[in-house]
């Protein structure tokens, strides 16, 4: 009451103090009412704003409403906007609803963080599962990156020591030399651990492949094979070839260079005695080749590659050529001292060619006649301004009734007359020994590398067409292609296009053509009836000669007799063409005659030998020995027939052969039809058969949707019932499966061991004396004589097997013999089973095993008088056998059905597994998990390495942090080559 | 007369220098090898009869502390090092290869409650009955210098456990609530409180570093979520939790050792039931720490021993005891997972090698190869009787043995009661309940 009096007393001297006047009416009226809590009062603004803290309102009358203060707004018409939008708010305005009570907010709250945490940790399954089942954990898991003390590191040591003057400005100009500074640049971004790995890896890997390359180069080298050998050669040219090609059109200039190394190559070849035919082992060669088809060929390919490297590359390539070629016998110097470079006169070409001409017509007459075989020389020579390619065909065909030569129909083509030189030289080098010879069986083939040719056409494609560019034959194609595509170029000298030519001269090159074509087809008699009746029907001029022109060169067989006859045939068909043709072919000729190859009769070869220069090396053959080469020897001996090697092409023919065997053209047409509707209707078989595997496929596809869609559900039920479980499916399967203990230790104490091994052997005790006891109580159980059970009669049952036994409906169709024959099938099949008889013969014999032996020490006639085979005395039986005591009878010895094996070996079972250990599940699989050493003994290094690898692997020294949110971004990058 | 002998070149089996390795030609033909199975079991079986004789875990030990050692913390960043703190309030730092106290001083009145480092190890947080939490320089103070905490923050309540984040300057401490600090902030920046019992443990989570664990003494595990939520989940057990320990290396997994002698793995996701009970104490398990590479942990409890577990497994590896070692109240796997350290009752911190048979130091490569070969067999043939039986056993002390010996009757008897019930009661009224499944109580909300 202090200081109620306090206040009373001031008031008597002051005025009233309202604001305490007030709180103290309150507080007096308060101590009646009972509710003490006061309503809330705006104070301090706070940053606590609590629910609490709004009271109700209408408590108090001071309390300011909405209303009150919109009421001075009135009806007037300037605020109906305002009026409007506080009508609408409160018309509009609910109480919230109460809030949650804090306790089940909070649960609300937690429950969402953990479902947050939840997944969040979801994250790292996969890491985690992962590196559970990884076969090995290397920690740390963040290898720091390794920092070398450099040589630049030391050495900037050392630099930062004074220096001399003069090492400063060395220093200096050093420094800023741009290379130095390039260097420092590339320094700038070091290498980590990783790049650096990385880029010695690759090292590795070249280091690696050098030296492969280089063990494979060594190896190859070691190949001694000539064929190996020489195809490696040929693709070597092959592919120099075409760089060439390439450099011709790229790098002209290039092209000159290696053109000028080819032609140096050439001098050189051309100055040394290589690869010649004079010398020791060429002539050994030719003294064999009579008898030796090997060493043919290869005296032909020694002398083949001569010419190859002798030939003179044409480059040049102008406009012009028939000034050039006009001039270029000008040009020639008059050199009369070589007989090889004397230019050709007129005159001497003419008197050649009248030569020919005259032997032509005596050779078309005997070809009448028909007496002998047709064989043919062609001497085709290309006579340029560079004059280089000479070209000499000889097809020569000996028959075996030794007829004289004729002549050969191939002369006419004078305008197609470039034969493989290999041809040449082959028959040239021969000739000399197989002069007058008969070759009873007929053809020999000679074959010739087809790439060879192929040069040698491409060469004189070069020199004798400059354009260059409408044949140059590519694949492999056999003289014939050569032959035709020479045909068809030369006539075009004068710009023309090979496909204006082909029409335009059309007739004139299929007609030669054809007469090639027969000219082949006389000198191999391997041609049947139906090929030549074929070759005859393709006397029509647009005849192709690319679609057969193997059929000549083919086949073996040899009918001679019908052959004969064929041949007399045809040449008949022969001479009248050869007529009209030598006509036309002369005529055309002569005005050419410079540029042109020329036709000779064999009489003048060796004239045309001496004169011709451009017969370069090809006519060396022929020069070796000129005394020898007789035309008509040549004509005579040379019977082997050129054999290309065209796979392709000889495919193609077998392929086409049965349409060629018509020899009407109509005929060919309806087969052709034929074909093809058989072809039709193999088409429909082929639809019909996809469309019955696309059904097939569809059902299928059905079936196995139908099946995954079941699965899918089944799956879909799974994870429902598992779905609170939320159980990754990133657990990753163990690889290699080892057993896994969990068991306690087996502990015990320091002195209780003995005590506890008793306590064990008393356990053990109790253990076997139980069992004893039980079998005691067995024994007379065990004690049944078995032959009780043999007493037993198998009854025969008449009840049926099951189906599943029996072979299901046939039982129904005829049950009881069915039945019988089953009984008998089974006692048939135990008929040999007598189970117990044999255990009782295994039985014996264990026991006799066991059953020791008594020890024989006597000597066979010792002390006796007697020979062998005398009984054994008893008094040495008794002293010398030495009886072994009576043993315990066996355990089993009274038990008829049971072996007891007394030589069990207890020491083992301690070691055996007794049970399946926990991951396992088959006993096979353990067993195998057991059985794979893993010792270096029995394995090697490499894999005992990967098989005793640590599982957990922890650099020494170094702290292991935990795991990093980088491992779910940080993909180690892999290394090439690692594992 | 000349006489034929054999004669070998001498290259094929002399050695060109002492250190060389014999050259021995081999042929791998299993046909060749008829003994090979049991030569690898005898191997085997010798591998597993030295690994007991060479097994002698104990390394040294640690005297100093003038009263029961508390607890321990392990630098991040160095091994050698070591802090420790005791019942008198005393911290002490250790040098591990010298096994040297370096620096020991006064840091709280009472006890020394909980020590960690803070990420970059230069500085340790220390915390104590006097409601102080303390940070100390781990680097000895200059010379003339005084012993003194760079920071020192006092609590409003009681704090018993502290637990540094993984890399931000962050720290929890638990005791009447959970509470979060930062270091340059006096007052704590969150306070988690989720039901009125006190909380004896913190571990913050390594891998997903926001994430906080407590052990509560309402014999509840709780979780928190830092950034934002707070506590979000809580697991109730049978008894209590002493301490609780995250997995290094997998997020999700934590151990906690529990007053009821056992040890449990959980999935923070699953909380229904632990993933393993860890079974082998014989009294209450007081502490646990993982090994770094997250594939053991170890324990200690009141029955005087260390016992190393396997991660996924049930039962103890190893057990690890002296004579005089007392009640453990810490133990520490150290960071380059090679070492065991514990604290006990009586003053002394024990040091242990993990792998009680692994030989220390670097080894030569065929040395090495020789053990891996070793534990390959080990592994290979542990399911065989002889080996398993070798490799498994251990002396124990006496109590030890007795206690188990005790649980063992105890477990028979709560079987075979329950078994009596079951088949004396209407069948399906006694329910099959798994180990796993009887130890938690309730998940909450």
């Amino acid at each position: 009451m202090d200081s109620f009096d306090a206040t009373y007393s001031d008031s008597s001297d002051h005025e009233i103090n309202e604001a305490q006047h007030s709180t103290l009416l309150a507080a007096v009226s308060e101590l009646d009412v009972k509710q003490r809590v006061k309503p809330p009062s705006r104070k301090e603004s706070s940053f606590r704003v609590s629910e609490f803290h709004l009271g109700k309102g209408d408590a108090d009358k001071n309390t300011v409403f909405i209303r009150n203060l919109t009421k001075s707004l009135g009806q007037q018409g300037s605020h109906a906007v305002i009026t409007k939008q506080l009508r609408s708010i409160h018309h509009n305005t609910r109480t919230l609803p109460r809030p949650l009570e804090k306790t089940v907010a909070a649960r609300i709250q937690r429950s969402v963080g953990f479902k947050n945490v939840k997944s969040q940790l979801g994250r790292w399954d996969a890491v985690v599962y992962s590196n559970q089942a990884a076969s090995q954990l290397s920690f740390p898991l963040k290898q720091s990156t390794v920092t070398f003390q450099t040589v630049n590191d030391f050495v900037s040591k050392l630099k930062s020591q004074t220096r001399t003057s003069l090492e400063q400005q060395m220093d200096e100009i050093l420094n800023n030399s741009p290379v130095v500074q390039e260097e420092r640049k590339e320094e700038e971004y070091q290498l980590s651990l990783a790049e650096m790995c990385e880029r010695r890896r690759e090292m590795a890997r070249l280091r690696a492949q050098q030296s492969y390359m280089a063990s494979k180069a060594s190896r190859q080298k070691k190949i001694k094979s000539k064929k190996y050998h020489r195809i490696l050669r040929r693709e070597r040219i092959r592919q120099q070839l075409k760089d060439f090609e390439v450099l011709q059109k790229t790098d002209p200039e290039a092209a000159l260079q290696q053109l000028e190394l080819l032609e140096r190559t050439r001098a050189e070849e051309r100055v040394s005695l290589r690869h010649r035919s004079t010398g020791q082992w060429a002539r050994n060669k030719a003294v064999r080749a009579k008898y030796n088809k090997e060493s043919r060929q290869e005296l032909a390919q020694q002398l083949a590659v001569s010419r190859d490297l002798t030939q003179k590359i044409q480059v040049e390539n102008s406009s012009d050529d028939e000034e050039e070629e006009d001039s270029s016998v000008k040009v020639m110097p008059p050199n009369t001292d070589n007989p090889w470079i004397t230019p050709k006169a007129a005159s001497e070409v003419e008197e050649f060619v009248s030569e020919y001409r005259k032997y032509w017509a005596e050779h078309n007459r005997k070809s009448s006649e028909g007496t002998g075989n047709a064989s043919n020389i062609c001497h085709n020579k290309g006579i340029d301004r560079k004059g280089v390619a000479s070209e000499l065909g000889k097809e020569c065909t000996e028959n075996h009734s030794a007829a004289p030569a004729n002549e050969s129909i191939e002369g006419q083509n004078d305008k197609g007359n470039e034969v493989d030189k290999n041809h040449i030289q082959s028959h040239s080098s021969a000739s000399v020994n197989l002069r007058g010879e008969n070759n009873e069986d007929g053809s020999i083939d000679v074959e010739i590398p087809i790439r060879e040719g192929q040069r040698c056409s491409d060469t004189v494609i070069n020199s004798t067409e400059p354009e260059g560019k409408q044949v140059s034959p590519k694949k492999g194609n056999s003289t014939f292609e050569q032959i035709n595509n020479i045909v068809e170029i030369l006539p075009k000298e004068k710009t023309l296009s090979p496909k204006k030519l082909n029409h335009t001269t059309g007739d004139v090159n299929n007609r030669s053509e054809v007469q090639l074509q027969k000219g082949k087809l006389l000198q191999n008699k391997q041609n049947n009836r139906a090929k030549q009746e074929n070759d005859s029907a393709k006397i029509v001029p647009k005849w192709k000669i690319s679609s057969n022109k193997q059929n000549n060169i083919e086949e073996e067989e040899v009918d001679t007799s019908t052959v004969m006859q064929l041949k007399r045939k045809i040449l008949f068909l022969n001479k009248e063409k050869n007529i009209s043709e030598e006509v036309y072919n002369n005529a055309k000729i002569q005005p050419r005659r410079k540029r042109m190859s020329l036709n000779k009769p064999n009489s003048i070869v060796e004239q045309v030998n001496k004169r011709k220069c451009a017969y370069s090396f090809s006519s060396t053959g022929y020069k070796s020995k000129p005394s020898e080469s007789h035309s008509a020897v040549i004509a005579t001996t040379n019977s082997w027939t050129v054999t290309p090697i065209d796979i392709e092409r000889s495919k193609v023919e077998n392929y086409s052969g049965p349409k060629r065997k018509n020899s009407n053209k109509n005929k060919g047409n309806r087969i052709d039809n034929g074909t093809s509707k058989n072809t039709v209707k193999i088409g429909e078989l082929f639809d019909d058969m996809e469309e019955k595997l696309k059904e097939k496929v569809d059902k299928k596809l059905k079936t196995l949707k139908l099946e995954f869609k079941v699965k899918d559900k089944n799956k879909a039920e799974n994870t429902n019932s598992e779905s609170d479980d939320e159980s990754p499916s990133l657990k990753f399967k163990q690889v290699d499966v080892q057993a896994d203990l969990d068991e306690e230790l087996n502990e015990q104490p320091h002195d209780k061991f003995q005590e506890d091994e008793s306590s064990c052997g008393n356990l053990n005790k109790i253990v076997r004396e139980s069992s004893l006891q039980e079998r005691e109580q067995e024994l007379p159980l065990d004690n049944i004589d078995p032959n009780k059970f043999m007493a037993m009669k198998p009854k025969h049952l008449q009840t049926e097997l099951p189906d599943m036994i029996t072979r299901g409906d046939e039982a129904l169709d005829d049950n009881e013999d069915e039945s019988e024959e089953r009984q008998m099938t089974i006692t048939e099949a135990f008929a040999e089973d007598d189970v117990i008889a044999e255990f009782r013969k295994e039985k014996d014999e264990v026991t006799e095993k066991s059953q020791p032996q008594s020890v024989d020490l006597s000597l066979p006639g010792w002390g006796e008088w007697g020979g062998k085979n005398l009984p054994v005395s008893s008094r040495k039986k008794r002293r010398f056998i030495i009886k072994f005591p009576e043993v315990a009878p066996r355990k089993d010895s009274n038990k008829g059905s049971v072996i007891i094996n007394e030589e069990k070996n207890d020491k083992v079972v301690p070691h055996q597994v007794s049970e399946l250990p926990f991951p396992f599940t088959s006993v096979k699989d353990f067993e195998a998990s057991i059985r794979a050493p893993i010792g270096n003994t029995w394995i090697p290094q490499t894999a005992h390495r990967k098989l005793i690898k640590p599982s957990v692997v922890t650099k020494l020294g170094s702290v292991i942090e935990p795991m990093d949110e980088d491992m779910l971004v940080n993909k180690k990058m892999k290394m090439k080559g690692m594992p | 007369m000349k006489v034929k002998v054999l004669s070998r070149n001498p290259d094929y089996y002399l050695r060109e220098t002492k250190r060389d390795i014999h050259k021995v030609p081999r042929n791998y033909d299993p046909s060749l090898h008829p003994f090979e199975g049991l030569r690898e079991y005898t191997r085997a079986l010798n591998a597993v009869k030295l690994e007991r004789v060479f097994a002698k875990p104990f390394v040294g030990n640690l005297d100093g502390h003038q009263d029961g050692v508390s607890c321990l913390g392990k630098n991040p960043q160095h091994l050698s090092l070591l802090v420790s703190g005791s019942y008198d309030g005393e911290v002490r730092l250790w040098d591990l290869p010298q096994q040297k106290c370096v620096r020991n001083f006064r840091a709280h009145d009472g006890y020394v409650r909980g020590i960690t480092f803070l990420p970059d190890g230069q500085q340790f947080v220390t915390v104590g009955d006097d409601k102080t939490i303390k940070i100390w320089k781990t680097d000895l103070p200059d010379w003339g210098e005084e012993e003194e905490p760079t920071n020192t923050y006092i609590s409003k309540s009681v704090i018993v456990g502290v637990s540094h984040h993984q890399k931000e300057p962050m720290f929890a401490t638990c005791g009447e609530v959970c509470q979060v600090w930062e270091e340059d902030r006096n007052e704590p920046i969150r306070t988690f409180q989720w039901g009125v019992d006190s909380l004896h443990d913190v571990s913050f989570n390594p891998i997903e570093t926001h994430l906080l664990a407590t052990c509560a003494s309402d014999r509840s595990i709780i979780l928190y979520d830092t950034r934002d939520t707070g506590p979000v989940r809580k697991v109730i057990m049978r008894l209590r939790c002493n301490r609780l320990c995250w997995n290094p290396m997998e997020a999700f997994i934590f151990t906690c050792a529990n007053e009821d002698y056992n040890l449990y793995t959980f999935d923070t996701r699953k909380l229904k039931q632990p993933l393993k009970v860890h079974m082998d104490h014989v009294s209450a398990v007081t502490t646990v720490d993982y090994s770094p590479t997250g594939q053991e942990f170890v324990s200690g409890g009141y029955d005087k021993s260390v016992r190393i577990f396997e991660h996924g497994k049930n039962h103890s590896r190893d057990v690890y005891h002296t004579k005089r070692m007392q009640r453990l109240t810490c133990v520490l796997w150290s960071m380059d997972d090679k070492y065991i350290l514990c604290g006990s009752d009586e003053m002394n911190i024990r040091m242990w090698k993990a792998r009680s048979a692994e030989k220390l130091g670097v080894l030569r490569p065929r040395e090495r190869s020789a053990l891996n070969y070793s534990e390959a067999l080990k592994e290979k043939f542990v399911s065989h009787p002889q080996i398993r039986r070798i490799a498994r056993h251990r002396q124990i002390p006496k109590h030890i043995y007795h206690a188990q010996k005790e649980l063992r009757t105890i477990k028979l008897k709560q079987k075979r009661k329950e078994a009596n019930r079951r088949a004396h009661s209407k069948p399906g009224t006694v329910p099959f309940v798994s180990e796993k499944k009887q130890h938690v109580v309730e998940e909450q909300e």
